[in-house]
């Protein structure tokens, strides 16, 4: 929770997980061995998939998650009115039997609001995590798999973008660019993606740190030099053969990136230079309850509570998939 | 580290916690000491100079008012009443009007010069100066001579150009002539005033946090100043800036229109004066080519206009939520030209009332299909109209302030149900009024006029064919020929005549803009705080602050 | 070392100017701050003119860009659009403030997250540990401007209900701060709000950090060899255990400084305190090109002269870094 945008936090979690073994399954398969307990071969994802069902907090945070994607998808079954049907003879009521979360200041039903409010946040979350993974995959990925001049320049283009003021560029970028819808010839961009998208391009760097990493030090493996030898091209031996050992650090990153785009996107638009009303999100509800003042506090409580409590089970995720794809990381945990 | 060092840490921040926080709760009751009041304002000056651009703002107002007193005070009824003067300013003749008035013998410099009429002739010369970044030069530039006798003022316009709102030019605060000769007026004032000719002179200004004025003792020209100093606090978020008001940081604060006021209200250790001013809300429709072409079409906008429940706007924003104390004190506004507390306000626009129905009916009768039956609030279809498309418009309003985007989305809903489509194109303050609005590439524009009361008067500029912010491009020939011999009509009341002509005869009828509101005014005191009351013009809340008490 | 320093003090200018150029032309091609004054119904054409030509608002941008760039080196970063105000006097302050608030949340969360951190990691798993490690979680997870409006709600009707003045909501100090202890006493009451929230924040973050640290310290081998040589145990942890686990510690706080400086715009926002942060938002909102473009030459400064302390703190600190 920095004041800045949690690409700080992102550089803790992640520089833990990047190691030589990034899967590290051996370990616990020996573990195994040696108590010979078990006899059948278990592939690397089902050690996986196993070590993270035994992160109890991951386990019910992956649940709470899952619940809210599902409201977040469909938000229609869930929310009991529409986001924008007013009821003027009811304004700025408190939580009620009818309206669990109040109303705003128009009458609307505040828990419709902040479901469509999350509805849009979570878009933006994911679609900041899937952009920033591709990109951040694809340039460290180069820049690893290359080296040399091509390492040189995509990583001094990282390094400038790690060095920007992150929330001063975000707030110029949403200031100047962001209050609208964009388009780009015939491809017309919502608003909210406009945000989407400005928050992608400074979210990326540290997978590509990571990512390069891992392949810098695949790069010279005799996996790959036989690949090579075998006629492999170099898209195929980036795909099929080093990039399956980053899986592990990249879905730990981007759930991290996750639950930063949340927490940076709701402080964009509290601020007003992130989503603009009358697109419900979580951190514009927060701003307009905040108008209200002290006396309307169900309408800054409730949305608050919300990215709380999403920020903590993606937080929660992180660190158990953590556990579980990189096992060397338990001796600290 | 062991656990007796980390029970040392603790213990050593709660010391230090305790330490502030022990005499904090017993340092100070209430931010006012004996004798000073605080104003909170949510913006800070930016030059203490009132004439050039960047100085031409409220908060800037507020300050200057009491330090270089005007000549005539508006009062809360927004009358002129002679200060510096000694009596309200006459007409001596007609035509070329010519304008005569005395400063009182008792009015002076604070350091000990007397006010003269050539302080008024060097701020005419000032403000005529080219070099100067002078706001308006507007009714200025027509002065033909000022005659200047001792403290006695001659002042005379050019033929023709006799200026409609000459009480309220020769009611300007005089600046020191001894203090702006040879100075480069863009910088005189920046950041202190040297010298006061009203009831408070300047102190300090602590920039980003506050700003002083204490009690002027050489005033003679009226009473002199009750409290012994006057703080302005800029507290430039309004949430903070009422939060800061509930717990005793400020006192006295003029708040934009924000539902907190409600809550205020509520509070026993509060007075809330909340009345209409001069700025007023309206919806411009674009007549330009880059605007949607059914708004040329008489009939669409009439249906817009008809459409939209100007009523239930004004009632769901500020009336039901306990904004302002009654309906009656915020009516719907029937006028482009006066405002409904002017004496010579005419409901023009009384004609096109609220009615859904009415819509349908004019819209089929002119052979436009596929509209609704009946309205409906869960009507989806859009009418379109003969060789002018789909009633379907741009909506352009500035992004982030609360009670535009509700207006918005009240009345996209009132027309949806009866199939005329409004999408949200919001920008920023900048964007939007810095190139959309000029550049004429919208359909439909809400915004608010910053007027006063003069603005009457110039009409012609903002309805008038070819008028310097006519952003509408609308033109009615007949309408402007009106309006512009108003502009250059001294007496108040045939001034008055011309302007409702046109406004009854010609603007309401083409209804190229939708009257909403005035946007209410509000003014909160503490109770310890006795003396404030609500004004309306720009002279501000400090317009009497000179009787003000505190106790 | 000097010539790392050097070879990366010169990028730095490079991408400095670089990036100057982007953001005065998104700056400058999206906004006129004269907007305000076209929007007053009586404003004076001539005037209009007269500060688009000072202020070359008439030139195209790129003219624009390199005029600024002579004001900067020769006028201290010139003057605003409106207002021709001196820009550099504004940002010394505001500096200031920031200062004043980033310092004492900084020591305030150093202090308490180093305790904290150690005192987890040699009580794994005791209740301690498990509460620091909800907090850390909680802190993590929660938006700083709802945690600074929270604080605000909490403390306003703490006055409301007990009559009891702890801290101020707004602005960085009373009407009449005085001097002395009365005038630190003020300035307390009036940043404490801020602080907390800042230091809330930090200490989520270093805590868990000097936790992590401390951890793999504890069970590395030296001090396993340590402890086997029979050493005091307090000695063990103090000196070999817990300096070494700062040197991770050292290197985030660096890179978290260089960005708490560039203003915690959110915290001071939600207090309306004159520093950085609010600085540059409210410049932002007025859309004014020059105020923005001399805050971020500043700020974008400031953070890479903290990245570099960042890396040759660690160089000092790890004797196993070496910089080429």
């Amino acid at each position: 929770m920095t004041d800045q945008p949690r690409r700080d936090s992102t550089v803790l979690a992640g520089a833990g997980a990047v190691s030589a073994d990034p899967v590290g399954v051996g370990t616990d398969l020996n573990l195994t061995y040696e108590s010979g307990l078990e006899l059948k071969a278990r592939s690397q994802w089902s050690y996986a998939r196993i070590r993270f069902f035994r992160h109890r907090l991951a386990l019910v945070s992956l649940a709470i998650l899952f619940l809210t994607a599902i409201v977040a998808l469909r938000p229609g079954w869930f929310a009991p009115e529409g986001p924008n049907d007013q009821d003027l003879l009811n304004i700025a009521a408190g939580p009620s039997m009818d309206h669990l979360m109040g109303t705003d200041l128009l009458g609307r039903d505040y828990l419709s609001r902040v479901i469509f409010g999350l509805q849009t946040s979570l878009w933006v979350a994911f679609f900041v995590a899937i952009l920033s993974t591709i990109v951040g995959t694809a340039i460290g990925a180069m820049a690893g798999y290359y080296g040399g001049i091509v390492d040189n320049l995509l990583m001094r283009f990282t390094d400038l973008i790690l060095t920007l003021p992150t929330l001063a560029v975000l707030l110029a970028a949403g200031a100047f660019l962001g209050q609208q819808g964009q388009s780009l010839g015939p491809i017309s961009i919502s608003q909210p993606m406009v945000i989407a998208l400005i928050l992608a391009f400074l979210f990326w760097t540290q997978l590509a740190r990571i990512v390069r990493g891992v392949f810098l030090s695949l790069r010279e493996k005799e996996f790959v030099e036989a690949a090579k030898a075998s006629g492999g091209s170099d898209s195929r031996i980036i795909i099929r053969h080093i990039l399956p050992n980053c899986v592990g650090p990249i879905v730990v990153t981007t759930t991290l990136v996750i639950a930063a785009a949340i927490l940076t996107e709701a402080a964009l638009s509290f601020l007003g230079f992130g989503i603009q009303p009358p697109e419900p999100a979580l951190g514009n509800l927060i701003a307009e309850g905040n108008v209200g003042g002290l006396g309307y506090w169900w309408l800054v409580t409730f949305p608050g509570i919300v990215i709380v409590i999403i920020a903590l089970a993606v937080n929660f995720i992180g660190d158990g998939m953590r556990d579980a794809l990189d096992p060397t990381q338990r001796v600290r945990a | 580290m062991h656990k007796r060092s980390i029970l040392l840490v603790v213990g050593a921040v709660a010391l230090v916690a305790s330490l502030i926080v022990g005499p904090a709760a017993t340092a100070k009751s209430d931010a006012a000491s004996a004798g000073t009041v605080v104003i909170g304002h949510d913006q800070e000056p930016v030059t203490l100079n009132n004439l050039i651009t960047e100085g031409n703002a409220y908060t800037t107002s507020l300050v200057t008012n009491t330090v270089l007193a005007s000549a005539s005070v508006y009062n809360q009824n927004a009358k002129l009443v002679p200060y510096l003067v000694d009596a309200a300013p006459k007409i001596v003749k007609p035509n070329p009007l010519t304008v005569s008035f005395k400063y009182k013998a008792s009015a002076k410099w604070s350091d000990g010069r007397q006010l003269t009429g050539n302080d008024f002739r060097a701020t005419y010369n000032t403000i005529m100066n080219p070099n100067f970044d002078i706001t308006s030069r507007e009714g200025w530039e027509d002065i033909a001579s000022i005659k200047v006798n001792g403290k006695a003022v001659t002042v005379t316009w050019k033929k023709g150009k006799a200026y409609a709102a000459w009480d309220a030019l020769v009611a300007t605060s005089p600046y020191p002539a001894h203090k702006m000769a040879g100075q480069n007026f863009n910088d005189l004032y920046r950041n202190s005033i040297d010298v006061a000719s009203g009831p408070f002179k300047f102190v300090s200004w602590q920039k980003g946090t506050q700003l002083v004025l204490a009690k002027n003792t050489a005033f003679t020209a009226g009473p002199k100043a009750k409290v012994d100093r006057v703080i302005f606090r800029y507290i430039p978020s309004t949430p903070s800036l009422f939060q800061a008001l509930q717990s005793g940081e400020i006192q006295v604060t003029e708040p934009q229109p924000q539902l907190q006021i409600v809550d205020i209200r509520k509070n026993s250790r509060f007075k809330v004066q909340s009345g209409p001013g001069y700025f007023w809300e309206h919806m411009d429709i674009q007549f330009g080519p880059k605007g949607h072409p059914a708004l040329k079409q008489a009939f669409v906008r009439q249906a817009i206009i008809t459409g939209i429940n100007r009523n239930q706007i004004k009632q769901a924003l500020y009336v039901s939520p306990g904004l302002v104390g009654s309906a009656k004190e915020l009516p719907v506004l029937q006028s482009h030209i006066f405002k409904p507390f002017e004496g010579n306000y005419q409901p023009n626009w009384k004609k096109w009332s609220f009615s859904q129905k009415k819509v349908i009916t004019m819209l089929k009768a002119k052979g436009c299909t596929g509209g609704p039956n009946a309205p409906s609030a869960n009507n989806s279809a859009v009418w379109s109209c003969p060789n002018v498309g789909k009633l379907s418009f741009r909506f352009t309003t500035t992004s982030g302030n609360q009670l535009r985007a509700l207006t918005f989305e009240i009345a996209q809903k009132q027309l949806k149900s009866v199939g005329i489509e409004l999408i949200p194109r919001f920008g920023p303050a900048g964007t939007v009024f810095g190139q959309v609005l000029p550049s004429g590439d919208w359909d439909i524009f809400m915004f608010t006029w910053l007027g006063g009361p003069t603005s009457s008067s110039t009409s012609f500029g903002l309805y008038g064919c070819g008028g310097d912010q006519n952003y509408m491009n609308y033109c009615n020939k007949k309408g402007s020929a009106l309006l512009q011999k108003a502009q250059f009509t001294p007496d108040p009341a045939a001034r008055a005549k011309l302007l409702n002509e046109a406004e009854a005869k010609y603007l309401s009828q083409d209804v190229m803009s939708v009257p909403m509101y005035v946007r209410p005014g509000f003014l909160i005191n503490s109770t310890s705080v006795k003396g404030p009351v609500l004004n309306p013009t720009q002279q501000g809340s400090t317009w009497n602050a000179q009787g003000w008490t505190v106790g | 070392m000097l010539t790392y320093v050097v070879r990366r003090l010169l990028y730095s200018i490079v991408v400095l100017f670089a990036a100057s150029f982007i953001i005065f032309f998104f700056v400058s091609v999206s906004n006129d701050p004269l907007s305000f004054l076209r929007m007053q119904p009586t404003a004076s054409e001539i005037t209009i003119e007269n500060i688009s030509e000072r202020k070359h608002l008439d030139e195209p941008i790129p003219v624009r860009y390199l005029y600024w760039v002579q004001d900067m080196f020769t006028n201290q970063f010139g003057t605003t659009t409106i207002g021709d105000r001196p820009i550099l006097p504004d940002l010394t302050r505001v500096m200031g403030h920031t200062l004043q608030l980033v310092i004492a949340a900084e020591l305030i969360a150093i202090l308490l997250a180093i305790g904290i951190g150690v005192y987890s990691a040699l009580r794994q798993y005791s209740a301690f540990d498990y509460s620091a490690t909800t907090f850390s979680f909680v802190g993590l997870a929660t938006p700083v401007f709802w945690l600074a409006l929270m604080l605000q709600v909490l403390f306003v009707n703490i006055y409301l209900w007990f009559d009891i003045r702890i801290f101020y909501t707004a602005n960085l100090s009373g009407i009449d701060p005085g001097t002395g202890l009365s005038f630190l006493l003020d300035r307390a009451q009036h940043l404490g709000l801020p602080v907390i929230t800042l230091a809330i924040a930090s200490i989520a973050t270093y805590s868990r950090f000097m936790r992590a640290s401390m951890l793999e310290v504890v069970n590395s081998d030296y001090v396993r060899t340590a402890r086997a040589k029979g050493l005091h145990e307090r000695k063990v942890t103090m000196r070999h255990a817990f300096r070494n686990a700062l040197i991770p510690l050292v290197t985030i706080i660096a890179l978290n400084l260089g960005a708490l400086l560039s203003g915690a715009v959110v915290t001071e926002t939600v207090f309306a305190l004159d520093g950085m942060g609010f600085y540059y938002y409210n410049q932002l909102l007025l859309g004014d090109p020059y105020p923005v473009m001399a805050w971020l030459m500043v700020v974008a400064t400031l953070v890479v002269v903290f990245n570099l302390v960042a890396d040759i703190a660690y160089g000092i600190l790890d004797p196993r870094v070496r910089y080429d």
